[in-house]
């Protein structure tokens, strides 16, 4: 029942991402000063989101996962494992869609600006939970140690997400902190925008799920194996 | 492995056509469009395909467990 209700919407991935890159590419305007190649915010920064988003799940999942005393919910370690492996490769991703922005609008690949820093510095807290999570495998506590890992990285996140490059002086667009507290986009750029962070929400929520779906196949068949 | 080989082969052929140093009566902004759409076909394929295998599995798995 619960499959019937998430599939179409899983489904609508398939038609809603050619829709938003025609949006993209054919509906939006040319961005100001930024010209034909600022479309790649359409791209750049509902990455970026999912990355966040993705992180965010992996610490909150970990966080259901220690409190859950009576085994409530089963394979939350795995699933925050796979959230947080889409996370990192969406954050690998906003750094190469962001170097090439940045090469076009500030001349180089690399301005070590305080949003490439903490992107930096983030992908590096990742990366360190890939390797302890890989270097516990067969320990009881792994699951436990992995979990409060995963909480103590998204604590992170807030400062070096949001605070960080507002405290520095960044060469990033401000669109929203500025003294007016407006977002400056035109009403398409807005829209598609919109609908590209929504077609990659929902791309990020059906990976998550067909890799959810093979961990517990392959828990299944580890549990037959087991059994015989 | 050989759909992913597939995939980047048209991918580097698109990418090349649109390098600036052929001329074409295409924009570059359709160039760089198509390019994209094409990488979102294969990403696409790829989902489905793995959905429809798990989907099997599933089912497999399910009716095993029915005769038991």
């Amino acid at each position: 029942m619960e499959r019937r209700l998430i599939r179409p919407i899983l489904y609508s991935v398939y038609i809603l991402m050619p829709v938003t890159i025609l949006l993209a590419f054919l509906w939006a305007p040319p961005a100001e000063l930024l010209g034909e190649f600022g479309r790649i915010i359409y791209f750049h920064v509902p990455i970026a989101w999912v990355s966040v988003l993705a992180f965010l799940v992996s610490g909150i999942l970990s966080i259901i996962h220690l409190c859950d005393k009576k085994g409530r919910y089963q394979g939350l370690e795995d699933k925050s494992y796979h959230s947080a492996a889409i996370g990192l490769a969406c954050a690998i991703l906003t750094v190469i869609t962001g170097s090439i922005w940045a090469k076009l609008s500030w001349g180089s690949f690399w301005n070590w600006d305080p949003r490439e820093t903490s992107i930096v510095i983030i992908l590096m807290i990742y990366v360190a939970y890939f390797s302890l999570h890989s270097a516990l495998a067969g320990s009881e506590s792994r699951a436990k140690i992995a979990s409060v890992y995963l909480i103590l990285a998204m604590a992170t996140l807030p400062f070096f997400v949001f605070l960080a490059p507002r405290i520095f002086d960044s060469l990033h667009p401000d669109t929203i902190i500025n003294p007016d507290r407006k977002i400056y986009l035109d009403a398409r750029m807005g829209v598609t925008l919109l609908a590209s962070v929504g077609s990659f929400t929902i791309l990020f929520v059906y990976i998550l799920h067909l890799m959810n779906r093979v961990s517990e196949i392959a828990k299944h068949i580890e549990e037959g194996h087991a059994a015989d | 492995m050989q759909l992913i080989k597939t995939c980047s082969i048209i991918v580097s052929l698109v990418t090349l056509s649109a390098s600036p140093g052929t001329e074409s009566a295409i924009p570059d902004l359709y160039k760089v469009m198509g390019v994209i759409l094409i990488v979102w076909l294969g990403l696409a394929f790829l989902l489905f395909r793995l959905d429809r295998k798990i989907a099997r599995l599933e089912k497999e798995i399910k009716n095993l467990n029915g005769r038991k």
